[in-house]
């Protein structure tokens, strides 16, 4: 059996890849990626601690984490319309306002 | 994979299986393993939307193989079918109206490059350390009790709970995915001022 160390291994990676994504960036479509390649890693995490303690808790709640990762890319790229119809723009350094 | 969960202070390795180990489970693991990063890289590194995308949507495919190898059949399915095919049919028309003119765009990185790099290189320390601490000690005291209870007997698939233990969650999860069409709806039928 792969350790439990092994799949958090790989979580940790892929989130530590997702918020330099997030930090670096400046589309706002490769900062919902990166948020996306983040709650990638938390399922993942999820599904690890789920087979190593007998309990499907986790696996239930991975599937929340995906409604959550659709939905935010849903409103986040709809919000990115409308950033760009008002500021003509879809870089996150020139949008500093949270009213536009 | 049930029988050896016993929870303890001594690591985690008293809550693997007992099973013998196939080698081609840790040979796909691995691959799977550098097929995630690498996308991942690759997804955060693109200038084109669409291509990260792409690699988005395969990092996504080789976490439902690494579901796989953790036996997690019912996930895989979801992941790799609903998932990434939702995540795909979200995103495409998104980035398509939003016409991302990677031309004009003169630089692909923030100028805060250095500092996120180094925030960042911080978090995967502390979670290095984290995991490393974690599988040396085991688990914390207050979790061992509810292991324990929880160990001795079989857990049902996960759709059961989700209709029996999580239906609350369930009904509050649609809920708030019918408010999220709805304010997708009302978004992008807004007029600019």
């Amino acid at each position: 059996m792969i350790p439990l160390s092994a799949y958090l291994g790989v979580g940790a990676g892929l989130f530590t890849i997702g918020v330099i994504g997030v930090l670096i960036r400046r589309q706002v479509v490769a900062v919902l990626m990166s948020i996306e390649l983040m709650l990638n890693a938390v399922n993942l995490n999820l599904v690890a601690f789920s087979r190593s303690f007998p309990s499907s808790g986790g696996k239930v709640f991975v599937l929340f984490v995906m409604l959550d990762a659709i939905a935010q890319a849903a409103v986040g790229l709809t919000l990115a319309l409308v950033l760009l119809r008002s500021r003509a723009t879809v870089n996150v350094d020139e949008n500093r306002l949270l009213k536009w | 994979m049930l029988e050896a969960a016993v929870p303890s202070r001594r690591g985690f390795s008293h809550l693997e299986p007992v099973a013998p180990i196939p080698m081609l489970t840790r040979i796909a693991f691995a691959l799977l393993s550098l097929l995630v990063l690498g996308s991942g890289v690759l997804v955060i590194t693109r200038r084109q939307p669409l291509r990260a995308l792409r690699w988005l949507v395969v990092a996504l495919l080789g976490t439902a193989g690494i579901y796989l190898t953790a036996g997690a059949w019912w996930l895989f399915g979801v992941q790799a079918i609903l998932y990434a095919g939702i995540s795909v049919a979200v995103m495409v028309p998104g980035i398509v109206a939003l016409h991302v003119d990677v031309a004009a765009a003169p630089r692909l990185f923030n100028p805060r490059l250095k500092l996120a790099l180094g925030a960042s290189l911080g978090l995967a320390l502390g979670l290095g350390y984290a995991i490393l601490r974690g599988a040396r000690l085991g688990p914390p005291g207050w979790a061992t009790g509810a292991l324990r209870s929880r160990a001795s007997g079989a857990f049902p698939a996960p759709g059961v709970p989700s209709h029996a233990e999580y239906a609350l969650w369930v009904e509050v999860g649609a809920l708030l995915a019918v408010a999220v069409v709805v304010g997708v709806a009302s978004l992008v039928g807004r007029q600019p001022e």
